[in-house]
């Protein structure tokens, strides 16, 4: 509370937008890709980590939402129905209504079994989108998706989606600071209690998966934009999957943890990409590390560690935080 | 009954009963609290008072019988209703919200009772009045020192009070402490029983607790409620309660101050 | 609509019933006993087909000691991945979260090495001779493979049942899972049970893969379809519960084996279909008495 921390987090929001910003000024096209996709996938990890960091409930299916969007702006724009300006904010709509739908159906269960639910129904409607050949071609996707002129060109479109994914970001925290987010942080924390003070629980967490949702289907929607293309793979569970290590590498309990998270799996994919095509043993590897060295986060504990030899330094007579 | 001028008893308690598998564990209990009453539930262990206590708060439904608050029907009720009732209630195993400020533990409860948990935009600290509100609260529990520090790093007396709070917060016309005492050194004891009691008169709320403490019980509660598997043995005054036969030799065994 | 094709489908579906019923029992023991959820169940499925391919296909080992052989190295695999890994975690705050991260790693682990080991390409083993053949009763016809599947899934959740009713090691099984502690302080080796719990369950999973392997191809997307479907057997059934497994396979099997008759592209919808109804209706699942306790 107070000054101090609201300045230390202008700061933060300062480097980080400049750091974005400063990016492609580098000159290489490919920090500007690499920019692009961090960005998007940030996107995605800060509206997952909504519903895990703040809300507790672990979903091992928002790679739906993701694909729902990236096929919202892919086939409106493919088959000219509609333009960018109209298809980006009709993915926002089409993540929401599908929380809508399948959130209720995971949220009668809790723990490990909401988790599997929602694993199952997205697995379900990657199934849909991959065998629909004939509106969704199938396994091939859809390539050559149309952008407007005003977002011709790397540049362009980079600084395009730096503006959305911030704005979504600022948007993100103000919703954890308000009341609302204060009760889905006491259902992370005692979903009991919360009940307990008058809060219809059930409510608030088909909320956050909505909004959750609403997140991941503008980041897809984003990226699709940013290729070009869409194909049934940005429903696949392992991209539910990146999304979730994303943020525990960062560490879910701070707000640009998922962020940072994205940046180092998103340099690491690009580089195992080079020499090999078994990314998923390492992926794994890392993820094994985290949860058996990093429970906090590699960032989180990193943090702690740093914490506690400032501590250490200055005041030597009082007793260590844990 | 005869005399219309007599409010209903705050909470009305019927024929309840409550069995799991083949176990009794509340079994036709009735009684009634009279509005501003402080009285207490006793029994020896596993006698089902905090079964009792979760039938009324609505989180267990009860196999029979009914649950009455100001004259009218909540059994059936989820807790979140009940709980905007004016009923608060507050847990034998702390049950607060560990990585959050001991604040922030207490404002979620104030935001909540006045409605305002689905504002999305403002900051929750920003609602000046809930956090004054909160802060006094905190203050009535000797806690408004500790507001800014996490709730899980204080220690176990100052946990539940802080469970205490939270249910204060929802400023309820029936307060249920269930052992508030519970772990608390005889210093924290007497602190935490004065504060009760002070609570209790300024606030005028109905007041039930569950103890063990017998010291605690006999000292402040205005009337005692017996549970001994599951059954109502006795109830009256704490000095009735100390004579009475069935009591001594269910539970005390020995003889007690008054 | 021939009544023959019909008790044909039938039976299909009860096949892919007990192929089901085993991986998803595995799946339910652990739970109910480890207290773990195993989310890389499917990839012990998985190992027992591409052990049995290897040993039968490869190497020319007898298909009935190759089966024997992929289940007993699906188990170790599953022992292994208990005690060094799972281990680190239990008691852990938060402990079902990390199972979930811990066991999901090893899905994406197991994956590659499948792919490095065996490459990406389709598998498969053919039928033991004696069964390739048709078996007929009167005008039904079905493969006799499938009839010996029907029964080994049957044998072996009688022999489950027999075991955890009347063995001693049932006994212990039971109460570790009802109080570990309690079942420490009795004299119960706990952490050996535990991985020795693991291991079967794990075994059980590398059957049905490798019973599977004759009739459907072995690739290493398996893993995931495998997990999926006993899942949904899982929650239609009750959770942890034995019966239920059995309960929820074969309405799952029934109803893929129909489904497929009727709208083949997306037979598979169904089963959600049918898991989504069971949410809204009974989310405790169809043998469990009661409304849950809020």
């Amino acid at each position: 509370m107070g000054a101090k921390r609201r300045r230390e987090e202008w700061v933060q929001w300062a480097v980080a937008l400049a750091l974005f910003a400063v990016v492609p000024l580098l000159g290489k096209r490919g920090f500007v890709n690499m920019g692009n996709e961090i960005l998007v996938m940030g996107l995605f990890a800060m509206g997952f980590n909504l519903l895990y960091g703040v809300t507790g409930m672990l979903s091992f299916g928002q790679a739906a939402y993701y694909g729902v969007g990236a096929y919202t702006v892919g086939l409106l724009l493919s088959k000219g129905v509609a333009s960018f300006w109209v298809a980006l904010p009709a993915t926002m709509v089409v993540g929401g209504a599908l929380a809508l739908v399948l959130g209720p159906l995971c949220i009668r269960l809790s723990g490990v079994y909401f988790t599997m639910l929602t694993l199952a129904f997205a697995e379900m409607v990657w199934g849909i989108v991959f065998k629909w050949y004939d509106f969704t071609g199938g396994d091939n996707g859809i390539q050559g998706i149309p952008m407007p002129e005003a977002l011709h060109g790397p540049l362009r479109y980079y600084y395009f989606t730096l503006a959305v994914v911030f704005a979504s970001f600022w948007l993100i925290r103000r919703i954890v600071d308000s009341p609302f987010g204060a009760v889905l942080q006491s259902i992370r924390e005692n979903p009991e209690r919360t009940g307990f003070i008058g809060v219809k629980v059930r409510r608030y967490q088909l909320a956050a998966m909505v909004l959750s949702g609403v997140f991941a289907a503008l980041a897809g929607g984003l990226f699709a934009g940013y290729q070009h293309s869409i194909h049934p793979d940005m429903l696949h569970w392992t991209k539910s999957g990146e999304v979730i290590l994303m943020s525990i590498l960062g560490g879910v309990s701070s707000f640009f943890g998922p962020l940072m998270g994205a940046a180092v799996i998103v340099f690491i994919e690009d580089m195992i990409g080079k020499y090999t095509e078994f990314w998923e043993i390492w992926i794994g590897g890392i993820m094994l590390a985290i949860v058996i060295f990093f429970p906090r986060g590699v960032i989180g504990t990193f943090d702690t560690w740093i914490t506690r030899w400032r501590n250490h330094g200055k005041h030597a007579d009082t007793a260590a935080r844990p | 009954m005869e005399n219309t001028q007599t409010p209903p008893p705050v909470l009305e308690v019927r024929r309840l009963s409550k069995a799991f598998g083949g176990l009794k564990v509340t079994n036709d209990v009735s009684f009634a609290i009279p509005r501003g009453e402080l009285s207490a539930i006793i029994g020896p262990n596993g006698a089902g008072k905090t079964t009792l206590f979760n039938l009324i708060t609505g989180k267990l439904v009860p196999d029979a019988g009914e649950v009455l608050f100001k004259g009218e029907r909540i059994d059936g009720l989820s807790p979140a209703d009940i709980a905007r009732k004016g009923i608060g209630r507050a847990f034998q195993i702390t049950s607060i919200f560990k990585e959050r400020t001991v604040l922030e533990n207490v404002l979620v409860s104030v935001l909540s009772r006045e409605k305002k948990t689905a504002r999305l935009f403002r900051r929750a600290t920003a609602y000046g009045d809930a956090v004054r509100e909160a802060i006094e609260i905190l203050a009535t529990l000797s806690l408004e020192a500790k507001a800014g520090e996490m709730a899980g790093s204080l220690p176990h007396g100052d946990q539940k009070r802080l469970d205490i709070a939270v249910a204060l917060a929802l400023n309820p016309e029936l307060v249920m402490l269930d052992e508030p005492m519970a772990g608390m050194s005889p210093e924290e004891r007497t602190i935490t029983v004065d504060l009760i009691r002070k609570i209790w008169k300024e606030k005028a709320l109905t007041l039930l607790f569950i103890e063990h403490d017998m010291d605690v019980v006999f000292g402040i509660s205005e009337w005692i409620r017996v549970l001994n598997q599951g059954v109502l043995l006795a109830e009256g005054t704490p000095a009735e309660i100390s004579r009475n036969r069935e009591v001594i030799t269910a539970y005390l065994g020995e003889e007690i101050d008054e | 609509m021939d009544g023959n094709l019909l008790v044909a489908q039938l039976i299909s579906g009860l096949t892919s019933a007990m192929t089901l019923f085993l991986v998803a029992s595995g799946l339910t023991l652990i739970f109910g006993v480890v207290n773990v959820f195993n989310f890389a169940h499917g990839s012990f499925y998985l190992l027992g087909a591409y052990f049995a391919y290897q040993v039968v296909a490869v190497s020319g080992v007898g298909f009935w000691a190759g089966v024997l052989l992929a289940s007993l190295g699906a188990g170790a695999a599953g022992v292994l991945m208990e005690y060094f890994f799972l281990r680190r975690i239990y008691g852990r705050a938060g402990e079902a979260g990390f199972q979930i991260l811990l066991t999901y790693s090893f899905i994406l682990i197991l994956d590659d090495v499948v792919k490095m080991i065996w490459g990406t390409g389709y598998k498969s083993i053919s039928k033991p001779e004696a069964l390739a053949g048709p078996f007929s009763v009167g005008e039904v016809t079905m493969p006799r493979y499938d009839l010996v599947v029907i029964v080994i899934g049957l044998a072996v959740a009688f022999g489950m049942w027999a075991a955890i009713k009347k063995t001693r090691f049932g006994r212990n099984l039971r109460a570790i899972s009802s109080n570990r502690e309690m079942a420490s302080s009795l004299g119960v080796n706990v952490p050996m049970t535990l991985s020795l719990v693991f291991g079967l369950a794990t075994a059980l999973g590398g059957l049905s893969g490798a019973l599977s392997a004759p009739v459907r191809t072995v690739t290493p997307g398996a893993g995931i379809e495998v997990i999926i479907g006993s899942l949904i057997v899982v929650v239609i059934g009750g959770l942890g519960n034995f019966w239920g497994a059995l309960v929820g396979a074969l309405v799952i099997g029934e109803v893929t084996a129909f489904g497929i008759l009727f709208l083949p592209q997306w037979a598979i919808l169904f089963s959600y279909a049918v898991m989504a109804l069971v949410l809204i209706f009974r989310p405790e699942g169809l043998l469990m008495k009661g409304g849950a306790a809020r």
